[in-house]
């Protein structure tokens, strides 16, 4: 029998990735976002410890909500990657997602039911179906409840206080954050069992686990409850920009989908009226067996879990049965829930497979057919290899500039690139490997220079990004986003499936732009046939990440955005009108810094020949926020930070940059937090989106070393955030350790005994 | 002659004067104010797609024109209201609508309007001056896309009907001239009651008079009194409605009628007909004590219903049939949650409720026979 179970376990993982068994890289949607090289891998794992990041992009923005929550999942691919490159560590990730589903349900069904059968196929249910195979086989996700509330169950209601399903509930727990849509979504599973679980064993939870439980959860979990925290507290809009973002659109779907077991997303295989209908026919027959069972046995996990579906059912079809009004109104309580209708049958998965176990209790042989019958329809549109949304794609033969730009790894600073039509296009060479369109997920030395993602940004840096769609007078940009290149494609055909909107009429404007690029004066032109790039040919004379303005313009409204008037050589930076800074013109110093390019959070600087008797404005081209600071420092600390890199110099911002090397987590930042820096009260947004200091006489005579000044530009925020870190790691050290130990000293007994 | 008692006379006024007199006027009051979508003093005449020159329901892209023309019914055209599709998308155009009388040369009137106000498969009224002497005449409406791109435009729905012209008669004058207003009177209930969707939902507010005659048939006992409200005439069709009814199974009959009535054929949505049939289920559950089971039992039939209308393509009934179907399970949930606690005894089982439905329609046939 357990040969033949574990066949059948086998022969359901192969056969559920067979597409991507085959050789060549799977990109279709998301599954693009997977890393392609060592690089990649490496900027994704940084990306986990940043609490601002500007990874893909030109300008960065707070991770907040994100912060440290992908980092096990990360981790989990960088392992994988480095067994088995990036074709391998695909498939072997999904392969161990489904297992780890596999065996986290199976574990759980023990609090549940009795009969091993039962159990196993129930497993199947739970493992291999339309909602497992979907987000392009990040199929872990499914592994977070069963796991989460089968370690929750063992650590509280056991006996002793077993540090090893602690450890185990806070995997799980990683898991549970590491897509924010599942964190809700989740909650609405996971919250209902525990309530469950505290009434069914009516036994008052030990004091001490209660301790250990939430002590452990707050220092592990320390990184994200303090970035978010901190975005609350600094009542920053970026928190809420998933809401705002779900917010904008009513979303709509049949209702009858609610019932409708066989649905996907990411890959939609299960698409279309025939899937409406047989999904819905399982569900049919899964509410006969409810009506003829007996439904003596388990009477509260039976409402329970039909509790849930039917919320599930209501979270789908909230937008068709309610007003827009009472639609948004749920929206603002459960966005993640309510907003996409394919998201709540998330919920469903689990309440319907145990609900599915106790209604056929007595009824094994018909829980076999509906389950085996149910298994062999998901399993069949993953085995239609000629399915456009599963083709994969030999990298290694990608045009060469497509190489180059996107994938090739590079290790200066990015350069701020305007991509006219947005980064992704359907090229040419998509069309003709007959494969899903490739979306490049990293900016790499062309970054774009817009943060155009509703979900990362808000307010204004958001509102430039999404309008600057499609415009050719880009002059201006070179000083608020210090801009160096225009890219724009020359081998776009229309999309094939979904995809970016490239519609004839766009095609059309994209060759209209270009003919505005050709006559520009400022720009150069490097052509390939996959792409026209364009850049500012006195690019390498200005630096406008960070330096001195010299004359100041006072505009609330982007009007001035949207030019070619701005002046390079005036050095100029763009104020709110209420600041007022007083003066029109500022003094001229000149400015050194290092920078990283794998730390957004930090600039090391020196500002020479500076009058201490004027003001200085200083302006950082990076998203604003209350936690940059500018720290003022001595020449040492300066002198710390080793260039790595050639000096450059940029003749039109009087600038001088460096690369200095990696100091991830650096806990010596502590030490800037006791110094003095330039009040907020003198901190305020300059070029729109930005960061302007303006440091008076006084301040600069206080720190002014003859006549040079020397400071840190630090997100503050990362400071804390770096410690929070190592207090997790620390903490989940010792768990382990003592987890360890625990089982070791159990096992001893048990051989003993 | 027997002498009748003040108690006996209340009662029979309150049985047959006032219950339903409330009844009937619950009954016009709820029609006339909450199913009807328009004013009280304002007649709608629905149109149909071919008034449209160039019917289409794919993106309005910039430049791009709806033209539809149609004659006026009536004198005081004040409105026209359109029904979109905005993808569930809110864009970022704006349409310029204008309308003229198809024989003069210029727009009589013309406005931008923003369209992420257009809500999805609803109908947007565009106002403008109104027109008293418009009745037989022909008018020229367009509706112009200003920046309408693909990915982020408005399209005309597929709803019927594609679009309404509306004519709004002053309150004073009708109050001031009895002729004109029972004229109005006249017009307002034939253009009402030639919509569909009017007739079924004042057809779910005179359930409850429905109901209660029946009922008070059924109960035969009504507040102390003993009463036969049906004519010996119809001595037959009472002795159907008797031996049917001895659980009430009539009265579910006729709400189930109804409700299918709603699945079929009414394509609105309207709160307040969602409440009262919710509403009467209740009542029934409580007046028959039917079991959890017997809600599931038609949430299944309503659920089982929609695979059939996919097939057929027949998807907005699926729809409809599929929100019945949701309703009826979580009532069950929630009478299966309250049997469980014993807060309720039912006794009528979901087998029985069926064989009793069963025999009922069999007696039915035999009658007829």
């Amino acid at each position: 029998m357990k040969i033949v179970a574990v066949a059948i376990v086998v022969l359901l993982l192969i056969l559920s990735n067979l597409y991507l068994l085959r050789s060549g890289f799977w990109f279709y949607k998301d599954a693009g976002y997977w890393p392609k090289n060592v690089f990649e891998v490496y900027l994704l794992v940084i990306q986990q410890f940043q609490a601002f990041t500007n990874t893909g992009y030109y300008l960065g923005f707070d991770q907040g909500l994100l912060s440290f929550t992908r980092i096990l999942y990360v981790s989990w691919i960088a392992v994988l990657f480095g067994l088995f490159g990036y074709v391998g560590s695909q498939v072997t990730y999904s392969i161990s997602g489904l297992l780890l589903v596999f065996f986290s349900f199976y574990l759980f069904s023990r609090i549940i039911f009795t009969d091993k059968k039962t159990r196993f196929v129930l497993t199947l249910l739970y493992t291999f179906n339309p909602l497992a195979y979907s987000l392009q086989g990040a199929t872990f996700y499914n592994a977070a409840i069963p796991l989460f509330l089968y370690s929750y169950h063992q650590f509280f209601y056991t006996n002793k206080t077993r540090f090893w399903f602690l450890f185990v509930n806070i995997i799980a727990g990683f898991m549970w954050v590491a897509y924010i849509r599942f964190f809700a979504l989740d909650m609405i599973v996971i919250a209902p069992f525990i309530i469950y679980f505290f009434f069914q064993y009516k036994k008052k939870l030990a004091y001490k686990k209660v301790l250990i439980y939430i002590t452990s959860y707050a220092l592990i979990f320390s990184p994200m409850i303090y970035s978010f925290g901190m975005q609350l507290v600094q009542r920053s809009a970026t928190a809420f920009n998933y809401a705002s973002v779900l917010g904008r659109f009513v979303a709509k779907d049949y209702s009858y989908n609610g019932f409708n077991i066989f649905q996907s997303s990411g890959a939609s295989l299960y698409n279309g009226s025939v899937w409406s209908v047989v999904g819905l026919l399982f569900f049919i027959f899964f509410l006969l067996l409810y009506l003829t069972g007996q439904l003596k046995e388990k009477r509260g996990l039976q409402f329970l879990c039909m509790g849930i579906i039917l919320f599930a059912i209501f979270a789908f079809s909230i937008g068709n049965i309610f007003d827009p009004q009472i639609y948004f109104f749920f929206l603002k309580l459960l966005p993640f829930v309510t907003n996409a209708p394919f998201w709540g049958l998330y919920i469903l998965l689990f309440p319907f497979t145990i609900l599915l176990g106790i209604i056929t209790l007595n009824r094994q042989k018909i829980l076999f057919w509906y389950v085996g019958l149910f298994i062999v329809c998901a399993v069949m549109p993953l085995l239609n290899l000629r399915d456009f949304q599963l083709q994969k794609y030999d990298l290694r033969t990608i045009p060469q500039p497509y190489y180059d730009y996107t994938i090739k790894p590079y290790s200066g600073l990015p350069e701020a690139t305007y991509y006219s039509f947005g980064v992704c296009w359907r090229a040419r060479y998509m069309e003709e490997a007959g494969v899903p369109t490739l979306c490049p997920n990293w900016g790499l030395q062309y970054s774009t220079a817009f943060l155009a993602d509703p979900r990362l940004t808000s307010g204004k840096t958001y509102d430039i990004a999404k309008t600057e769609n499609g415009y050719t007078d880009t002059d201006n940009f070179r000083v608020t986003h210090n801009l160096k290149n225009i890219i724009i494609p020359n081998d776009v055909v229309s999309p094939h499936g979904p995809g970016p909107i490239t519609s004839v009429r766009e095609i059309r404007q994209i060759e209209a732009s270009k003919k505005v690029f050709d006559v520009n004066p400022s720009l150069g032109k490097l052509r390939n046939d996959n792409f026209t790039h364009y850049y500012y040919k006195d690019k390498d004379d200005y630096d406008f990440l960070l330096y001195i303005p010299q004359s100041v313009y006072y505009q609330n409204d982007t009007r001035l955005l949207y030019e070619n008037s701005l002046k390079l050589a005036d050095v100029p930076v763009i104020l709110d009108k209420e600041t007022m800074v007083g003066s029109r013109s500022a003094q001229r110093g000149t400015l050194s810094y290092k920078a990283s390019p794998t730390n957004p959070t930090k600039y090391v600087i020196k500002i020479s020949d500076i009058d201490t008797a004027e003001p200085l404005l200083l302006q950082l081209n990076q998203t604003f926020s209350p936690s940059w600071r500018v720290v003022f420092v001595d020449k040492s600390q300066f002198e710390k930070y080793a260039c790595i890199t050639m000096l450059s110099r940029f003749i039109f911002t009087h600038s001088l940059r460096c690369q200095y090397g990696e100091n991830l987590l650096d806990l010596g930042d502590l030490s800037l937090l006791g110094k003095d820096s330039v009040s907020n009260d003198q901190h305020m947004t300059g070029n729109y989106v930005s960061n302007a200091w303006l440091i008076s006489p006084d301040i600069l005579k206080k720190h002014a070393v003859d006549t040079s000044l020397y400071a840190v530009i630090i997100y503050t925020k990362q400071i804390y955030y770096s410690v929070t870190i190592l207090i997790s790691f620390i903490t989940l050290l010792i768990l382990l350790v003592l987890s360890i130990i625990q089982e070791a000293k159990r096992l001893r007994r048990t051989s003993k005994a | 002659m027997k002498k009748i008692s003040p108690k006996l006379l209340l009662n029979y006024f309150i049985t047959w004067v006032l219950i339903p007199g409330m009844l009937i006027l619950f009954w016009i009051g709820f029609s006339l104010f909450f199913t009807s979508k328009y004013s009280l003093t304002v007649i709608a005449s629905p149109h149909e797609k071919n008034d449209f020159s160039s019917y289409k329901t794919t993106e309005l892209l910039a430049k791009q024109k709806l033209v539809a023309s149609f004659k006026a019914n009536e004198d005081n055209l004040g409105i026209v209201a359109v029904r979109f599709w905005n993808f569930q998308n809110i864009s970022d155009d704006s349409v310029i609508f204008r309308i003229k009388d198809k024989t003069q040369k210029n727009w009589f009137y013309q406005n931008t309007y923003k369209v992420n106000q257009f809500q999805p498969d609803q109908l947007f009224t565009f106002g403008f001056p109104i027109i008293d002497d418009s009745k037989g005449k022909e008018y020229l409406f367009e509706i112009e896309s200003i920046q309408g791109k693909t990915g982020d435009a408005i399209a005309l729905s597929k709803v019927y009907p594609p679009f309404v012209s509306q004519y709004q008669y002053p309150k004073e004058a009708l109050l001031a001239n009895k002729g004109q207003l029972f004229e109005f009177i006249y017009k307002k209930l034939y253009y009402s009651f030639s919509d569909r969707n009017f007739l079924i939902s004042s057809l779910v507010f005179l359930l409850p008079l429905i109901f209660y005659v029946f009922w008070c048939y059924l109960a035969r006992v009504v507040i102390g009194v003993s009463i036969n409200p049906l004519p010996r005439l119809f001595i037959e069709s009472r002795e159907i409605i008797s031996e049917s009814s001895k659980s009430g199974y009539i009265l579910f009959q006729i709400y189930f009628i109804i409700l299918l009535l709603l699945v079929f054929l009414f394509d609105e949505r309207n709160l307040y007909v969602s409440t009262l049939i919710i509403v009467l289920w209740v009542w029934l559950i409580k007046l028959c004590r039917f079991e959890g089971k017997v809600s599931y039992l038609l949430g299944i039939f309503f659920l089982t219903l929609c695979p059939i209308f996919i097939i057929f393509k027949l998807n907005d009934i699926a729809e409809r049939s599929a929100m019945w179907a949701y309703f009826f399970l979580v009532v069950g949930t929630l009478m299966a949650f309250l049997e469980s606690i014993k807060a309720i005894k039912p006794k009528v089982t979901y087998t029985a409720f069926l064989k009793q439905n069963y025999a009922s329609l069999k007696s039915y046939v035999n009658k007829g026979e």
